[in-house]
């Protein structure tokens, strides 16, 4: 990318800066997702002392939900499943310094190391 | 000086909220350069009067004969009265904790703001309520203007208004029960209903604000019903009555003066917390795909990049659905296949994975695929590629990629 911008091919370098950025995006929200459905059976308690039963990423917790078909937790997550894991993924970011882990059968890390991001430097958030 | 007050308290009754009507008399000019020459005040509660307060203020210089004519108030009555420094311990007193009101509320607080700041006190925290502008969304169809006086003439209030503070507050009072008993038709029963009334739009759709009256102050999740209760937006709020009535405020977007006229009743689910709201949301969205609703509304067009394990020379494919067990790898679900295909390119420039979908042939064949004969891919349709060499490349794809299965069984069997 560098090497075609000092060559002045600016398109091209921003071709490839546009793929990375989508590989880059896409690995990252993988990961997160895939981590999140092999956490298991997932118990976290927010600091109002509510406490929240997710099961491999889909919320198992109160009458609304006692409905809620058994989690899938091989092969890639179901497209009408996407937007619910990552809504849950988003809120365990989000809260992250807040909660606290009750119980947990599976793995809860983020062992992979910092994929870059290729976001204008304005809005890098990390 | 006031705690800040949470959405729990904004909620009171209006029956059990306690105003404090609030009316000076100036000098004239701004709260710069004039100062205040009498104070009255009336504090109301459930539609009684709780007591009032009068009293003329030496306002420490000179009133225009112009005021004079006005209010009546002359320079030899003020001049025995006291400085406003001496009023306002025993004015900040009966005001409390009580909500200001005021007709142009803003008028008489900017001057008392300017005399407290003088004095070295604190500002007014108090909840405020301006009549005025209450009145013109409330009454503006029936009166030519919206002055004290003309408001009192034509809705009959008990007192009349004689630009003294006492007599005018007293006005203010009544103007403010009035108004009350006008808001409660439209469901403003709270008082963070009534502090929210002066934003709202005036609009049409503003008698469908008593839709929203059964809504409680809770986090949850609520669904717009057109005709025939199909839904046309969902949407999730830490305070539903707060964010429904939200929509009938200053908002001016277009797609909001459309939902609110097709609009036909609210529904709510209260939730536990904002995880279970968001969560609720999602699922109704996808069930009910309201026409409002943009986001999440996209799930089926979601698409997968597969890497096919389950071939001699694996390729990289854009799918729609999975096929449960075929060994391949999928990324994803991403947001389009135009998102996937991207995505393919992106790993075809970093790899030299195989890109034409051709079956490697018996025999080599005279013109490989484009990208073979470029050398940017390893592409067996030129029929010199080794399974070995290309298991090499597919390997190091595999490797790279978060496993989306069990690690031990995306290994791929060297030939």
């Amino acid at each position: 990318m560098n090497a075609l911008a000092s060559a002045e091919r600016f398109e091209e370098a921003a071709d490839t800066r546009d793929r990375a950025g989508a590989l880059a995006r896409a690995l990252i929200r993988q990961r997160r997702l895939e981590a999140l459905r092999r956490s298991g059976r997932l118990e976290v308690e927010d600091a109002d002392g509510r406490r929240v039963v997710l099961a491999a990423g889909r919320l198992l917790d109160g009458p609304l939900f006692a409905t809620a078909e058994g989690a899938v937790e091989h092969g890639p997550l179901p497209r009408e499943l996407a937007d619910e894991v990552s809504c849950v993924a988003a809120w365990l970011d989000a809260e992250a310094s807040r909660l606290r882990l009750v119980a947990c059968d599976g793995e809860l890390a983020s062992p992979l190391p910092r994929l870059p991001t290729y976001e204008p430097r304005g809005r890098r958030s990390q | 000086v006031g705690v800040q007050r949470s959405f729990e308290d904004l909620g009171v009754p209006l029956s059990e909220t306690t105003f404090c009507v609030v009316d000076v008399e100036t000098t004239g000019g701004s709260a710069l350069d004039g100062a205040i020459t009498e104070v009255g005040a009336v504090k109301l509660r459930g539609g009684e009067c709780l007591g009032t307060l009068q009293t003329l203020v030496n306002p420490g210089m000179a009133i225009p004969p112009e005021i004079t004519v006005l209010t009546g108030i002359t320079e030899a009555m003020v001049l025995p009265a006291p400085r406003m420094d001496q009023v306002l311990p025993s004015f900040l007193e009966f005001l409390g904790d009580a909500v200001l009101v005021g007709h142009n509320v803003r008028y008489d607080m900017g001057f008392l703001n300017a005399e407290l700041a003088r004095a070295g006190r604190p500002r007014l925290s108090n909840q405020f309520v301006d009549t005025c502008s209450l009145a013109r969304r409330l009454v503006r169809d029936e009166v030519p203007n919206c002055r004290l006086g003309t408001l009192a003439e034509q809705l009959r209030l008990g007192h009349k208004p004689t630009h003294r503070a006492l007599d005018d507050a007293l006005a203010t009072g009544d103007l403010l029960h009035v108004l009350l008993e006008r808001a409660g038709t439209l469901g403003v029963l709270g008082l963070d209903d009534l502090l929210q009334l002066p934003t709202l739009q005036g609009s049409a759709q503003l008698n469908k604000l008593r839709l929203t009256t059964r809504l409680p102050r809770l986090p949850g999740v609520y669904l717009f019903r057109g005709r025939g209760g199909r839904v046309l937006y969902v949407g999730k709020a830490t305070n539903l009555r707060a964010r429904v009535r939200s929509y009938f405020s200053t908002e001016q977007r277009r797609k909001v003066t459309q939902l609110l006229r097709e609009m036909e009743s609210v529904d709510h689910i209260v939730c536990d917390g904002p995880l279970e709201a968001s969560v609720l949301e999602v699922r109704l969205i996808h069930q009910h795909m309201p026409p409002f609703n943009r986001r999440s509304k996209t799930w089926r067009r979601y698409a997968y990049l597969k890497l096919t394990l389950d071939e001699r020379f694996p390729r990289l494919s854009v799918v729609r659905k999975v096929k449960s067990g075929d060994g391949a790898l999928y990324l994803g679900p991403l947001p389009s296949t135009g998102a996937a295909r991207l995505l393919a390119e992106a790993i075809e420039t970093a790899a030299p994975i195989r890109r034409c979908t051709a079956k490697p042939p018996r025999q080599p064949r005279a013109a490989p695929c484009a990208p073979a004969q470029l050398g940017v891919s390893l592409c067996p349709c030129s029929g010199q590629v080794s399974d070995i060499e290309y298991g090499n490349v597919v390997q190091r794809l595999v490797g790279a990629s978060p496993p989306s299965r069990p690690c031990s069984s995306t290994r791929w069997p060297t030939a």
